[in-house]
């Protein structure tokens, strides 16, 4: 088996806010392996995003990380005893893509100085070097007449090429692990589809690792081999995709499974998981899917152990029990 | 048809003007939506899917009688409501209510939810009493699975679901026959965005209240919708019942737009067939000649380029605008 | 079925009324620049009862006394005397009466014009909005100091053209402020809710709209209130304000310089006195205007919780 390549260990991040401390990460823990697509799926405030910038070391104030680490190759990358010197991997070994291509570009730049000074920073190559490299970048992201588009600004560029040319500088370094938050959910389906196939063709031929944030669980299906589902601030099961959408084993992966509409089934009404997610101010000390929990019992007031499987694990005493039947 | 329609649209076009800002400039026009033509039946939801820039909320917004129209008839409840003005405007205005997108920013944070609720009974006169104020915003409440003491409170104290309810509460406040229904669970969680459009389906049922439901989500408008409008650049390009539109798609627009929907099932979705065309959506300002999908289209040929084709019966009422393609 | 509560509580409502106070004593400056704004308005409401002398009792054998710690000063006269012999401390407790009536008459003439133009323009929009707001450029163009001598020269000098004169320069920067929040907050959807749930034009702008005005107009006012102390002193210094016998804290500036080289308090202690309530005015409304911005407020809690973490660790760690 080879070594990991992140290892998250126990995370935990509060953000102090007015009201008090505000408990977003409670304890997750996640390895991935070279050239894996990991998929974590949650709801807003699942502490999804918060795992991402905890990897790329963008907890900042308010934020901060309370306990456990964050490993890349064996080497603390974030938390008590990160190693500084280790650093260096943010932006080069490590890239992210985020949600919204506008705001992560500069408009006062084209596009391609953009590139080049990213390849310039990590690369050390020269500036005519690195501007070829830009043009290759480009074109390796599906865009045409990648020569003339270099000296275009951000604001020339529609919605989907805009995340395109993101993508390029995440991967212009050769990276090891492209982080993608939410990265087509600001664009429309048919450029979605464009975009995922990009990440998919990308994947296979460099080798990358890829950790795919997204609340849409189809996304997941198309385009990861695990998945880490999380709520509440706590991952709930992880797993290989084809078990997880064939055999959910946690009440909530089924919920989420259930409710969200295909394109073929006929039903006649949606699966909807009652109430709210909990505050994560005062988070429960148990299970925080109880009060949603169809399923659920005096038992599961008490903090859950992960249980392990074959394929996956999961945080649920119940795990595997059928929670929402036909009948509800 | 035997029953009339609550609404119906026909040949509509709405102009949006480019305003430059300046004083004496003279304004550009800009063609947003044109042609335009559909009925929604009472007690029928009319999904209407586009991407952005495909004038969907732009058709809700006009409808709504929000914007203008500069062209065709929008005939409401047997009425002709296109150039209704003041207050028999106003008045309509209590009969056909929208939902919004956004459950954060469509209730207003300074008032009370008793207050978000009542103040449609209160500006149209409705609520004689306080007390009989009260009594109606409990039963909307409860209509919309909202707890009783929810009325004094306010909006932030909310989940966004439980926002959408209030939304929703307001909007029936007036008993209204239409509703326009402007992406009404896009902004929702997934599992919460369940419970939304459940709701929605029973008030209609129990109700009988007319949707036009805007959205992006091929997915929920399958779910919720009797009928499905397809657009594409400020055109309908597809009609039909909806088993017609998700089985058997005519318009190549419609069959790319579908086979790009992400299913929540790995092995589908392994297997299923993308149809990717290239390119982007149309940038309104510069649309294309003839028929505004053809630089897309792999069917297209000259005719597409000169000559815009309008909607076409392909089959008993399935319409589509495509020269090529038919049932 | 019952919807559960949400579990995040919602904040109780004393907590609310109790949290302004602690943290605007965490803000020493602003809570000093609050403590004397208040004790400038009790001088003068009570001028008279607190006052030691009729500011304008001349003493003839007191004249030119310095502050009490020189020395030839006296008890008597705290802060001294001027040429006429009528104490400075009197002079600047009754003076602060026509400076704050001054600045808040004109404050709240002024933003009541610019907050009715403002309204109007960004509710109306279009070319409304353009011809009120050209209007605005043009006035802010214009030098606001010569508009205030050229009327002043016209109608002669006096507290009420004075007031009259700055509110019509001064209403500007309301209109823009206004303008612009109403503008924004028209495309809110729950301004678009309230009108397609019918309400008429009113209703939207005074439920709607203008809620959102009133802790932003307020803090522009209070920070406006110096400009208006400011152009006050400068006017009387120039001799078209206040009039004697009447006392303004420019005109005691104005009166003072004459005497600069051998009584140096005539003119600093008036100096002063407006130095102090224009820093305490702005010290204090720029507090405010963190307090009212939930953001903002938000985030000078987490840099003070940073600190706070921080200092604790260095403890820890020494």
């Amino acid at each position: 088996m080879t070594s990991p390549l992140l290892e998250i260990d126990n995370l935990h991040v509060c953000f102090d806010t007015r009201a008090g401390t505000v408990q977003a990460l409670r304890g997750v823990s996640l390895s991935l392996a070279p050239g894996e697509t990991l998929g974590i799926v949650g709801e807003s405030g699942s502490g999804k995003s918060v795992t991402a910038q905890a990897v790329m070391g963008l907890i900042d104030v308010p934020g901060r990380i309370s306990e456990g680490e964050v490993r890349w190759q064996g080497r603390p990358l974030a938390g008590r005893n990160a190693d500084r010197d280790a650093r260096p991997v943010w932006g080069k070994e490590i890239t992210m893509v985020f949600q919204n291509p506008m705001t992560s570009l500069n408009p006062l730049m084209t596009v391609g100085s953009q590139i080049s000074e990213v390849i310039e920073l990590h690369l050390g190559l020269s500036r005519p070097a690195a501007r070829r490299r830009a043009a290759e970048l480009l074109s390796s992201v599906g865009i045409s007449g990648a020569e003339r588009r270099l000296d275009q600004y951000p604001h020339e560029f529609s919605g989907g090429m805009r995340q395109r040319v993101m993508i390029a500088m995440g991967i212009a370094c050769e990276p090891k692990l492209l982080i993608a938050d939410e990265p087509t959910t600001a664009l429309d389906v048919t450029i979605q589809a464009q975009i995922l196939e990009l990440m998919a063709e990308l994947q296979e031929k460099m080798g990358l690792a890829i950790v795919l944030i997204t609340h849409d669980l189809g996304i997941v299906a198309g385009l990861c081999h695990r998945v880490a589902v999380m709520y509440a601030g706590q991952i709930v099961e992880t797993g290989l995709v084809d078990a997880i959408f064939e055999n959910p084993l946690h009440p909530y992966t089924q919920g989420l499974i259930r409710s969200t509409p295909g394109l073929d089934a006929e039903e006649e009404r949606l699966t909807a998981i009652e109430g709210a997610p909990p505050g994560l101010l005062q988070p429960p000390a148990g299970c925080s899917f109880l009060p949603r929990c169809p399923i659920g019992d005096k038992g599961c007031e008490a903090p859950q152990a992960m249980r392990i499987f074959e394929t996956g694990m999961v945080a649920c005493r119940k795990a595997g029990v059928p929670a929402w039947s036909e009948a509800l | 048809m035997t029953v009339a329609p609550m609404l119906s649209v026909s040949g509509l076009a709405v102009d949006y003007q480019l305003s430059s800002g300046a004083l004496f400039r003279k304004h550009r026009s800009l063609n947003a939506v044109a042609d335009v033509s559909f009925d929604i039946a009472p007690g029928e939801t009319l999904g209407l899917v586009g991407e952005s820039g495909s004038g969907k909320t732009t058709v809700g917004r006009a409808v709504l009688r929000r914007i203008s129209a500069a062209k065709g008839t929008i005939v409401f409840d047997g009425e002709d409501i296109t150039r209704l003005k003041g207050e028999r405007l106003r008045r309509l205005r209590s009969r056909m209510q929208i939902v919004l997108q956004d459950p954060y920013t469509s209730l207003n944070p300074r008032m009370t939810v008793a207050d978000i609720i009542a103040e449609p009974l209160i500006v149209h006169g409705l609520a004689s009493s306080a007390e009989e104020t009260r009594v109606v915003v409990a039963e909307l409440l409860e209509r919309v699975g909202l707890p009783r003491d929810a009325a004094d409170r306010y909006p932030h104290s909310f989940s966004g679901g439980q926002r959408q309810r209030i939304g929703i509460a307001r909007a029936l406040a007036l008993k209204p026959s239409l509703i326009v229904a402007d992406e009404p669970v896009s902004a929702l969680d997934v599992s919460v965005r369940a419970q939304v459009v459940n709701l929605m389906q029973d008030l209609q049922r129990d109700l009988d209240i007319s949707y036009l439901f805007i959205a992006h989500d091929l997915a929920i408008v399958r779910h919720i919708s009797h009928r499905v409008a397809i657009m594409y650049a400020g055109r309908i390009v597809e009609i039909a019942p909806r088993a017609a539109i998700y089985n058997r798609p005519i318009h190549p627009y419609t069959e790319a737009l579908l086979s790009a929907v992400p299913i929540a099932n790995p092995k589908l979705q392994r297997v299923r067939r993308r149809i990717v065309h290239p390119g982007e959506a149309v940038d309104i300002a510069n649309p294309p000649s003839g028929c505004r999908f053809h630089p897309r289209c792999p069917l297209a040929t000259e005719r597409c380029r000169n000559e815009a084709p309008h909607l076409l019966r392909k089959a008993a009422e399935h319409f589509a605008a495509c020269w090529n393609r038919d049932a | 079925m019952t919807v559960p509560v949400p579990t995040s509580p919602a904040p109780n409502v004393p907590r609310i009324s109790r949290v302004p106070f602690s943290e605007l004593w965490h803000d020493k400056a602003a809570a000093i620049g609050l403590a004397f704004m208040l004790l400038v308005i009790f001088l003068a409401l009570f001028a008279p009862l607190v006052a030691p002398y009729d500011p304008a009792a001349q003493s003839i054998a007191a004249r030119l006394r310095p502050p009490v710690w020189m020395a030839r000063g006296t008890w008597d006269h705290l802060l001294g005397t001027d040429n006429l012999g009528r104490d400075v401390l009197s002079r600047i407790i009754w003076g602060s009466r026509a400076t704050l009536t001054i600045g808040a008459v004109t404050c709240l003439l002024a933003a009541t014009l610019g907050t009715v133009i403002g309204l109007w323009a960004g509710f109306m929009g279009g070319r409304t909005d353009s011809i009120l707001m050209r209007l605005v450029d043009i006035q802010v163009s214009f030098p606001g100091i010569l508009l205030i001598l050229l009327v002043v020269g016209v109608l002669g000098p006096g507290v009420w053209t004075l007031v009259a004169v700055l509110s019509v320069t001064n209403w500007m920067v309301y209109a823009r402020l206004v303008r612009g929040i109403v503008s924004s907050t028209r495309q809110a959807p729950y301004v678009e809710a309230a009108e397609v749930i019918g309400c008429r034009p009113a209703r939207v702008i005074f439920r709607h709209i203008l809620p959102n005005l009133v802790s932003p107009l307020l803090t522009l006012a209070i920070l406006e209130f110096t400009n208006i102390v400011l152009a006050e002193a400068a006017v009387s210094f120039l001799g078209f304000g206040v009039q004697p016998p009447a006392t303004s804290w420019g005109l005691d500036v104005a009166s003072g310089r004459d005497y600069l080289f051998i009584a140096w308090w005539l003119v600093t202690f008036p100096g002063l006195a407006i130095v102090t309530t224009v820093l305490s005015i702005n010290l204090f409304a720029n507090w405010l205007r963190v307090t009212t911005d939930p953001e903002e407020r938000e985030k000078r809690f987490a840099r003070a919780e940073a600190v706070r973490r921080r200092r604790a660790q260095g403890r820890t760690s020494a």
